[in-house]
């Protein structure tokens, strides 16, 4: 495969193909954890670490893996890693693996991964598998993030950072950086709504709208664009008519 | 219809394989971390008992609890507060939404003296949260907690993670009643 290409599988899932803007794929994490930015944070790089080593590991194997029995292979390869990264997670960041909750372990039937493992790494090589799952690990993190920042701000009025990363809380006195957008001093004017299940599907939505809004602006000027290009060429084909004639 | 032996020994052996693999790796990652969780969660459990009687309380030792009839206790630690005593239960509930974990603090004429929650994994965990847990752990209205226990029961006692939640209180409130 040439650069070209490598660059292409790595790009493709950060925007052009983002797994949840573009294909909405994964919208159950996606709704769940992104009631913060951090949560949202832990879940992206622990999605992200999921999607590239199982990308790599179908790929290493999809010489081996017999045809008729491809799925269960790809979800018994993808529940080693969930369980791995859930252990890890537990032990090493405790606060993490309880805001994330049951949603970590439900990367199992994540279809994002699942579905990169079939449409992708069983058909390419391990360097293109491993660029498509960091490409679309960061395209997912991105958009969940961008999610979680509307709802976060909206819902709360702040943006929090040490509660899941009790590093950033232990490196600050024991106490969580609070962000003050939306509230302070005698002034609150947060939604709580966005803090809920419905905020989630409303940030969600409007996201969607903004994206397919500019989408259409752009599908519209190049229309607009294409019909000036060919108004100006007739009228210089008539020009040139009349000066011929 | 006739079978290919060959290729689905093959098929059963890739599959064995692939499992094999995943389940040594899982096990050896179980080794090295289990100590490290079980650590955590024994800390977490003894700032979660400080939690519930502050800083003044003295904790004695953690007796396990292992039966039918109390389904949802699974340990109660004796506790000293003031010169008196009373008794911290580590309770644990499942239902088809998750797992809610909570750590009660009883006074010895068996009403709540507070409650911590240690887990609350259920897929409406905000819901129980916003709606019971907050209003039971931080009462309105100068109400004691075992005011705001009974009022819960009108305010949202028909919702599945109330009505657990309220089965785990009042199951360790019976264990201690009969001075087990």
């Amino acid at each position: 495969m040439a650069k070209g290409e490598h660059k292409q599988s790595f790009i493709a899932g950060i925007i052009a193909e983002n797994p949840l803007f573009v294909s909405l794929l994964g919208m159950c994490p996606a709704l769940a954890v992104t009631k913060s930015l951090e949560s949202a944070i832990g879940m992206g790089i622990l999605f992200t670490i999921v999607l590239v080593c199982s990308n790599v590991l179908v790929s290493l194997l999809r010489k081996v893996i017999p045809e008729e029995v491809r799925t269960p292979c790809f979800i018994v390869i993808i529940a080693t890693f969930v369980t791995l990264t859930k252990m890890f997670t537990e032990a090493f960041l405790p606060e993490l693996y309880s805001s994330l909750g049951v949603f970590l372990s439900l990367l199992v039937v994540n279809c994002i991964i699942l579905g990169r493992s079939e449409a992708f790494a069983s058909k390419n090589g391990v360097l293109d598998s491993f660029l498509d799952g960091i490409g679309n690990g960061i395209g997912f993190l991105m958009a969940i993030c961008l999610i979680a920042l509307f709802r976060e701000v909206l819902g709360t009025g702040q943006l929090t950072f040490g509660n899941t990363f009790t590093f950033i809380a232990d490196a600050h006195n024991g106490e969580p950086i609070k962000l003050w957008i939306l509230k302070g001093e005698g002034y609150d004017v947060s939604f709580s709504i966005f803090s809920t299940p419905a905020g989630g599907f409303l940030v969600l939505g409007i996201t969607l709208a903004i994206m397919a809004a500019i989408n259409n602006m752009k599908a519209n000027k190049k229309k607009v664009d294409a019909r000036i290009k060919a108004q100006k060429a007739k009228e210089e084909a008539a020009k040139k008519r009349e000066v011929a004639q | 219809m006739k079978i290919d032996w060959k290729s689905s020994f093959k098929i059963a052996l890739i599959i064995t394989a692939i499992a094999s693999v995943g389940a040594i790796t899982i096990a050896l990652t179980n080794v090295l971390t289990e100590p490290i969780i079980k650590q955590n969660r024994a800390q977490r459990e003894q700032n979660g008992l400080k939690k519930v009687f502050g800083d003044n309380a003295t904790f004695g030792d953690k007796v396990e609890l292992k039966e039918d009839k109390y389904q949802y206790l699974q340990a109660y630690y004796p506790v000293n507060i003031d010169s008196s005593s009373a008794r911290v239960y580590s309770t644990k509930g499942t239902n088809a939404y998750g797992d809610v974990a909570l750590l009660v603090g009883l006074n010895a004429d068996f009403t709540i003296y507070n409650i911590a929650v240690m887990e609350n994994t259920e897929s409406y965990a905000v819901t129980l949260k916003e709606n019971y847990l907050d209003y039971l752990i931080n009462p309105k209205d100068k109400k004691t907690h075992e005011q705001a226990f009974e009022d819960t029961s009108v305010k949202c006692g028909a919702t599945y993670g109330a009505k657990l939640v309220k089965d785990m209180i009042n199951q360790a409130k019976e264990h201690y009643k009969e001075g087990k």
